[in-house]
């Protein structure tokens, strides 16, 4: 009996004393998807995460998982497991052990246990540490530990609170793509909490942006990249110049502004604004074409180049534009168009749809 | 990536879960389980009071309780209560105390003994603590600490004993002072106010040390090399940096120390005499008998842990006014 | 200066570690000497001392008597010691400094008032002076060491492990017992050698609680009041080298576990 939604999230509000952990949240998650909570720290995924896999009672609202009202349900008796942040592996017990765990409280027999321990331990690739502590582990192997035990028992749901936290650098992009292929072949439904945004846009189908207990986005990692909703969205995921200015025409959702003098047009993907009241826009730094001449697009600005910074592939060139109060745009180019174009006065231009109107 | 096999979904037979099932297994699916767990998880609220319903009842019964019927026996104006005779309270007990110098004497005695002992103890294992804390490398530390641990693992009366010989007229100090010819005849130390104090720090240091240690150890070193690098002595850098900063741990060391050294009763009959009787000895001396003479003992006891505790009280609420004034 | 400084603290140390050792070892030696006289000068030397002790079926009694208190009293105080802690540590609770204050209460009572207190106690409650009542007495008096131990180890305790073990399916009381418990058991075990040694050197309690037969301390106490000799010597020397041998020893198993368990 799977319903295509294998969560539905109904309304659910969550207080610690005073302060507001979650407000009203109401979500659907599909089966077979890989949704990521992204925020700043105390914004509510965590608490989003825990209130899923049964850690926390919701104050209000509801919680149904596979069709089930599971809000006031143990997390024992929930077909849902997790990966912890610091993995959680029972010193005291070996690999093998621990992935059993949860098998064995199933009341499974022996046999049974030790194939599905073997299956789990193949795919993962961990079948040699079988006999070791999880002190005798490196920290992918430990992860891989981790994840292994959540999965023995075939939950429903997979809950990822930032596990990969305590790796470092290097393991950690060689991890996401791990754990991404990991999540095409179970085709299980992951739901992962992260604070670092490329995380986030690397691994998955889709985001759900939190701050201060809302939802401030929901969409495919290139919707939230390239159409960011609202400013907050704008600011913490990569790199942004923001345009402000009194809308001044309207074309189904392409919004014409002005801004110091210069006629800009943006795409606007959430409705549209009134006219003649002030808006805000965002402008990715990468989508700005550097030229000498006039390019083709239809946003078009002269500016002078004030500073340059090297950043390895590419360069971070901070542009002063003409006719405005000391406006400055950011952009990022490569090497070689830096070379073209020199120094001095240049033209700036972007496309409409490079550039989402923000409703805040 | 070897291929994942979906488990667990195609085992439906009825004997996959019932042959051989590992113990806990069996456990968690044991029918009495269930019903004793669901009885003592029924909810939060029942769960907490059967895990705290224990607790309670051994703490006011078994810690509390001694307590109170010593203060109820305190009171009694006859012990044991005759059958029949209603129980009648009295303060008589505890005018008593006043009424004789020989049983207010030994405990001033004891009070200031204990107060003497505690300031000794506290002088001698600073520097000690210190040295530890401060001196010797991380990996030494553990190893010097645990040399001076061992003998604190030995009874009380066994070392009351060792002090005994050390200090005896033939002991081990009298024959050092006779070798370097400092006295001619050995010193009469034992039975005096003096072995008695050398037994009792001999016997509390411990009690000091750790504490002091603990506060030293947490010290930074970074803040006397600041005061070093501006221009603070050595004497200014322990007076304004060092000793404030590590009052918490003299305080509850010297609280410790001076409650245990109050209690102190084999100690101060094996190396006090006649003129250094404690109040222990003088409480005990009502125990020795059948009973008629308890309420008196109860009382004078009752007595000496108030003192004790207001003492305590005070000082402690004394080093808290320091530490304030100082940081 | 500062060498100075260091020279000077330096040999306060060692002075301290003279202070502790010397009159224990002069306590040893003492046994061995064959003279009746406790004190120096030694002429001879002897082992005689060692085997009337063992020939001694007072002091063999007194021996095993104070072993099983300890045992039993050992026991009861770290089942209820650290059921005390379970409910303390990190719980929030109406009256909860009230139960910690309670549970400390013991081991803040000076030797004496705690020995006659629980002397009146035990009279009220029917309990005869003997073995039971020293067990009992003993098992109270150690409970708070338990809970203080056993407490500082449960805070240590990742809360994410229990929450693991309830995530795959373990209720309450299996998570303790499969996951808290086996975590605690250094601490328990640490606590467990204090315990019996604080009851096995215990002296005041025994004292007041006891009938005629004697713990050892007790023993020991009693051949004192009349006189040292240098049995007393070889009885303190075997009991200082197992007290001392058991300390070291869970000093180091309860550090090295420590160590172990960390991930």
């Amino acid at each position: 009996m799977k319903t295509e939604n294998i969560v539905h999230i109904d309304k659910v509000s969550k207080k610690f004393g005073t302060t507001t952990a979650i407000e009203q949240l109401s979500l659907d998650i599909k089966h077979g998807e890989f949704v990521t909570f992204l925020g700043p720290s105390g914004c509510g995924k965590s608490t989003t995460l825990r209130i899923l896999g049964g850690f926390e009672i919701p104050d209000t609202g509801k919680i149904i998982l596979e069709g089930k009202d599971v809000t006031k349900y143990p997390p024992e008796k929930r077909q849902v497991n997790m990966v912890f942040q610091d993995y959680a592996l029972f010193p005291h017990m070996t690999v093998s052990e621990n992935i059993s765990f949860a098998l064995v409280l199933k009341g499974l027999n022996k046999n049974t246990i030790i194939k599905r321990q073997n299956e789990i331990m193949t795919f993962l690739q961990i079948q040699e540490y079988g006999n070791r502590y999880p002190n005798q582990l490196s920290g992918g192997q430990r992860q891989r530990v981790a994840l292994a035990r959540a999965l023995a028992p075939n939950p429903a749901l997979l809950l990822l609170d930032e596990p990969l936290g305590a790796l470092d650098a290097k393991l950690r992009t060689q991890v996401q793509r791990e754990l991404k292929s990991i999540q095409r072949k179970t085709n299980k439904t992951f739901l992962f909490v992260t604070h670092d945004q490329e995380e986030a846009l690397t691994m998955s189908d889709r985001i759900i942006v939190m701050h201060n207990g809302r939802v401030e986005q929901d969409g495919s990692p290139e919707d939230l990249y390239y159409r960011p909703s609202n400013r907050f969205v704008a600011e913490f995921i990569g790199e942004t110049n923001f345009l402000s200015g009194k809308v001044i025409s309207l074309n189904n959702s392409i919004v014409g502004f002005d801004w110091y003098g210069y006629k800009i047009f943006g795409a606007s993907n959430w409705g549209i604004p009134k006219k003649g009241s002030n808006i805000t826009a965002a402008l990715r730094l990468e989508n700005l074409i550097l030229s000498k001449v006039s390019p083709k697009t239809t946003n078009k600005v002269q500016g002078r180049i004030l500073n340059k910074t090297f950043q390895g592939s590419r360069l971070l060139i901070e542009i002063l534009i003409e006719n405005t109060d000391e406006i400055l745009l950011r952009a990022f180019i490569d090497n070689k168009t830096a070379q073209e174009i020199g120094s001095g006065i240049i033209w700036l231009g972007w496309h409409t749809e490079s550039m989402a109107i923000l409703n805040d | 990536m070897p291929e994942y096999k979906v488990g667990l979904e195609n085992i439906t037979t009825k004997d996959a879960y019932l042959n051989s099932r590992p113990i806990w297994g069996r456990i968690i699916n044991f029918y009495f389980y269930k019903i004793f767990l669901n009885f003592i998880t029924f909810s939060p609220r029942r769960q907490f009071l059967i895990l705290a319903a224990f607790p309670i009842v051994w703490l006011l019964t078994q810690h509390l309780g001694p307590m109170l019927q010593m203060l109820r026996v305190s009171l009694l104006e006859a012990y044991p209560v005759a059958e029949g005779t209603p129980h009648s309270f009295t303060i008589d007990n505890y005018i008593r105390f006043f009424g004789d110098y020989i049983f207010w004497m030994p405990f001033f005695r004891t009070l200031i003994f204990a107060t003497i002992f505690t300031v000794c103890t506290l002088v001698l294992t600073y520097p000690v603590a210190y040295y530890l804390a401060r001196h010797v490398s991380r990996k030494n530390q553990m190893l010097m600490l645990l040399i001076l641990l061992i003998p604190f693992w030995v009874g009380e009366i066994v070392r009351t004993y060792a002090i005994m010989i050390f200090l005896g007229n033939t002991g081990a100090v009298n024959l050092v002072l006779k070798w370097f010819g400092l006295i001619e005849r050995p010193i009469p130390f034992m039975y005096t106010g003096f072995s008695m104090g050398v037994g009792i720090v001999y016997l509390t240091a411990l009690y000091m040390l750790l504490p002091l240690y603990s506060a030293l150890e947490k010290l930074p070193k970074s803040y006397t090399e600041v005061a070093a690098d501006l221009g603070a002595g050595a004497w200014v850098r322990f007076r304004k940096i060092t000793l404030p900063l590590t009052l918490e741990g003299i305080s509850s060391g010297c609280i410790l120390v001076f409650l245990i050294s109050t209690g102190f009763y084999a100690t101060p009959v094996l190396l006090g005499g006649p003129s250094t009787t404690v109040f222990a000895e003088t409480i005990a001396g009502f125990f020795h008998y059948a009973g008629d003479e308890w309420p008196t003992g109860a009382a004078f006891a009752v007595i000496m842990f108030l003192t004790a505790l207001i003492i305590t009280f005070l000082f402690y609420r004394l080093m808290k006014v320091l530490r304030k004034g100082d940081t | 200066m500062v060498s100075r400084n260091r020279i000077i603290l330096s040999c306060t140390y060692w002075a301290f570690v003279l202070y502790i050792f010397i009159p224990l070892i002069l306590m040893i030696v003492m046994g061995f000497k064959d003279s009746k006289f406790i004190g120096f000068p030694i002429k001879s030397w002897t082992f005689d001392w060692y085997i009337s002790i063992f020939s001694d079926y007072e002091i063999i009694y007194s021996f095993g008597y104070s072993i099983l208190i300890a045992i039993f009293s050992t026991l009861i105080s770290v089942i209820i010691g650290t059921w005390i802690a379970v409910l303390l540590e990190g719980r929030k609770f109406w009256g909860w400094s009230p139960v910690f204050g309670l549970m400390i209460l013991p081991a803040l009572v000076p030797g004496i008032i705690s020995a006659i207190a629980f002397r009146i106690y035990a009279r009220w409650l029917g309990i005869e002076p003997g073995m039971g009542a020293i067990i009992w007495a003993h098992a109270v008096h150690n409970v708070p060491f338990v809970t203080i131990v056993v407490m500082a180890r449960l805070s240590t305790l990742p809360k994410s492990q229990i929450e693991a073990a309830r995530d795959l399916g373990a209720d309450p009381l299996l998570t303790f017992i499969r996951i808290t418990l086996p975590y605690l058991i250094p601490a328990i075990l640490g606590a467990s050698i204090f315990c019996l040694l604080l009851s096995f050197d215990d002296f005041v309690r025994s004292f007041f609680l006891g009938d005629y037969n004697a713990t050892l301390p007790v023993l020991i106490f009693a051949m004192l009041r009349s006189g040292m000799s240098p049995e007393i010597n070889a009885i303190a020397t075997i009991a200082l080298i197992l007290t001392a041998a058991i300390g070291i020893w869970a000093e180091r198993f309860t550090r090295k576990t420590n160590k172990d368990n960390k991930i």
